[in-house]
């Protein structure tokens, strides 16, 4: 019995002990649990979408020329890096007390006053035989050092080519992708009244400078695509009155028309490599998808169905083809490989796509699509999920990805006072849908299409 | 006195339950109220209809009438040479000021650990005392157990311990909440509010990119008592260098801590100790919906 009370007894003042051991420690360890964490962590999960503030000062030189040269390079730098969207160019004249050589680290303090958080330095040097040599330094104000440096050795004429390059070094060590400013855009010139309408092949920078005709109006041309690694172009023409497929060459101004096809051939493009050419052909009412191999000028046939196969492209790795085609009822964007084979739908939205376009990142297919009245270029994933619409209007068409697949370029047409008459213009839109942009043409323009980087 | 120590008991019992259950969920609501509203989201359907704006360049003059001509070909594009400029020799920063503020950052690195050391053997000897004092009770019951009327004058004296003990526990709040490196629940939210509301604006994202969604930058920072960064470095820049783009991410993050039109912090400076160091978990993909 005694032994049953200390047992008890015991029991009891053990209770008590590991009540008094959790009284002790839980207060003290909620007091100071903060000491224990250590760092302070915090989450930030918002942020804003805003452009850079860069300055980019006059490129330095010694003579005059160079220092027009200087002026002139800084300049088309800016406005490339203005035009993406991406970079807000500080006005030259807030500039505080600019930097006379390359040679010495910036005074950070007087481009933070301005909020520049990036600072472009530049020199000009002519050296023998016309040539030039451009050198840059990119610093990164806020973490006081540089970011990338780079020089230039060309001929003098090419300073505007330089310029893009330079842009491009920029564009991509401040945003990680690769940039897009030295590159050239193909298009459809228009001109005359509606009925009388002549379209051109006409060649131009990105920029919209160095402007050219290709062809002389006397035929009618359409969908003109730039070749991904030669100075070609393949587009449709009504030269000799039955549509068909051409290949020009930039650089010699040869054309010639693309294999002996019974029917008419249209929607050009080249494959990833640039050996194959993929284009569709209506023949009895029927419109398929074939490939041309421009080595052996054998042509194959892809798709087999009753329905319309149209607007064929393929992916950047060339296993893949997406195209549109009415085969469920309606106009929808399909995937096949690139034999012709395991086609899927990936468009199931309200209304009408065409004219699929894969994006050179291969994440994104961007398209036109129809819908209530109206017309919208968008982009969509290869899945077929994160529909987007990014442009609308009254007629918006031909979306062309840039090299980096990070703008899209379109035309619209804009209906005018006079019944049919009406205005066709390019436009440029970051993939986010911000930034639309007119690119200004000498003349009406249509069916863009943007060329790779120039290599 | 067993009805005493019964109510003791179920009053003991409901704040050990309350503070591991209870206090942490009553504590997180208000400081969700706290998070601040979204700035600036990425929508689609509201951005396209922006004003085309124009690029305003003198349209280039060309003769309509002339005939079309092939192209020069561009052999000036294979003269283009590329290398590599290194940054200016270290001769050079001599004249930069910012070489003073790097010393600044040193000592504050010096100084952090010391407190810490004065501080950790401080708490550290508090805990083990009343398991200590549990173990040497049981050390003694057991040793009692086969005298039986001896462990009754114990237990008397152990009873007014116990009451001590509890007394001193109870009186020990006030002295550990006037410590700068304790703070509650609520004043950690605000803190971090303070920090997140600050820093927000001066993160600009490159919402385009492909798979910005997906990169997580971890930043860490030192701060000044006024407030002001003095130093953020990228915590995880091994993971993220190989990649451009991610590199670019982490770049942005440690541009948005160290913008100056974002700071000073408007912390409390008591608690200086509490966020003179901070990480910084940049993490876009709440912008993106996920």
């Amino acid at each position: 019995m005694n032994r049953k009370v200390t047992v008890r007894k015991n029991l009891i003042t053990r209770l008590k002990s590991v009540f008094l051991g959790f009284i002790v420690l839980v207060p003290l360890n909620f007091l100071t649990f903060q000491s224990a964490l250590g760092e302070l962590r915090v989450d930030i999960t918002r942020g804003t979408v805003k452009p850079l503030p860069i300055a980019v000062t006059n490129f330095i030189g010694e003579t005059q020329q160079e220092i027009e040269s200087g002026q002139s390079i800084s300049g088309v730098i800016r406005a490339n890096l203005e035009r993406s969207g991406l970079f807000q160019a500080i006005d030259n004249q807030a500039f505080i007390d600019v930097e006379r050589t390359l040679d010495t680290v910036p005074q950070f303090q007087n481009w933070r006053i301005l909020n520049a958080q990036a600072l472009v330095q530049g020199q000009v040097t002519l050296i023998s035989n016309n040539r030039m040599r451009v050198q840059f330094r990119l610093w990164d104000v806020f973490a006081q050092q540089q970011m990338i440096g780079q020089v230039y050795t060309t001929i003098g004429t090419n300073w505007r080519r330089i310029s893009h390059i330079v842009a491009d070094a920029i564009y991509k060590r401040v945003t990680g992708e690769e940039g897009y400013f030295d590159s050239r855009i193909v298009y459809i010139a228009e001109t005359g009244s509606l009925m009388r309408r002549i379209k051109r092949l006409a060649i131009m920078d990105q920029d919209g400078e160095n402007h050219h005709f290709l062809t002389d109006g006397s035929s009618l041309v359409l969908t003109p695509r730039f070749s991904p690694n030669r100075q070609e172009i393949t587009y449709m023409s009504y030269h000799g009155k039955v549509p068909r497929v051409y290949i020009f060459n930039i650089d010699t101004g040869r054309q010639e028309v693309l294999g002996d096809f019974p029917g008419m051939t249209f929607a050009p493009r080249f494959s990833p490599d640039g050996n194959t050419v993929i284009m569709s052909m209506a023949k009895d009412g029927n419109t398929e998808i074939y490939i041309m191999d421009l080595r052996t000028r054998q042509a194959k046939r892809l798709t087999r169905h009753s329905a319309i196969d149209t607007s064929p492209h393929y992916s950047p790795n060339g296993k893949y083809i997406v195209f549109n085609s009415d085969r469920s009822g309606t106009q929808q964007i399909y995937i096949m490989n690139a034999k012709g084979k395991k086609v899927k739908r990936i468009s199931f939205g309200k209304g009408r796509y065409a004219t699929p376009v894969w994006s050179p990142r291969g994440d994104l297919i961007a398209f036109t699509k129809m819908a209530g009245g109206k017309f919208y270029i968008g982009v969509i994933g290869v899945d077929g999920k994160g529909e987007r619409l990014l442009a609308d209007g009254f007629l918006v068409e031909s979306p062309t990805w840039s090299p980096n697949g990070r703008v899209i370029m379109f035309f619209r047409e804009i209906p005018k006072g006079k019944l049919g008459d009406k205005e066709t213009k390019i436009y440029s839109i970051d993939l986010t849908g911000r930034n639309e942009r007119e690119i200004v043409t000498p003349m009406e323009a249509s069916d863009p299409a943007w060329s790779p980087l120039i290599p | 006195m067993r009805s005493s120590f019964l109510m003791s008991l179920v009053l003991h019992v409901t704040v050990v339950l309350l503070s591991v259950i209870g206090l942490p969920y009553l504590q997180r609501s208000p400081a969700k109220e706290n998070i601040p509203m979204v700035v600036e989201l990425v929508s689609i359907g509201s951005e396209t209809n922006l004003p085309a704006q124009p690029y305003q360049k003198p349209k280039p003059k060309i003769k309509e009438a002339k005939p079309p001509k092939p192209l020069p070909p561009k052999p000036e594009t294979k003269v283009v040479l590329k290398q590599k400029i290194p940054e200016p020799k270290p001769t050079v920063k001599r004249d930069l000021k910012p070489k003073p503020v790097a010393k600044p950052k040193r000592k504050l690195k010096q100084v952090a650990p010391k407190k810490l050391a004065k501080i950790t053997p401080r708490r550290k000897p508090t805990p083990p005392d009343p398991f200590a004092l549990v173990l040497k009770n049981l050390e003694k019951e057991i040793k009692t157990t086969q005298m039986a009327k001896k462990p009754k004058k114990k237990n008397k004296s152990k009873k007014s311990d116990f009451e001590q003990q509890i007394a001193k526990v109870l009186t020990r709040r006030p002295i550990s909440e006037s410590s700068s490196s304790r703070i509650t629940m609520t004043e950690m939210h605000a803190m971090i509010n303070t920090i997140r509301t600050a820093i927000m604006p001066c993160w600009n994202l490159q919402p385009g990119a492909k798979g910005a969604q997906n990169i997580v930058v971890i930043i860490g920072a030192s701060l000044n008592p006024d407030g002001r960064v003095t130093r953020a470095w990228v915590k995880n820049r091994s993971v993220l260098i190989e990649d451009p783009f991610k590199l670019a991410a982490a770049e942005t993050a440690q541009r948005a801590i160290l913008n100056q039109a974002c700071q000073p912090f408007k912390l409390d400076p008591k608690k200086y100790d509490i966020w003179k160091d901070v990480t910084l978990n940049f993490n876009p993909s709440e912008m993106f919906g996920r």
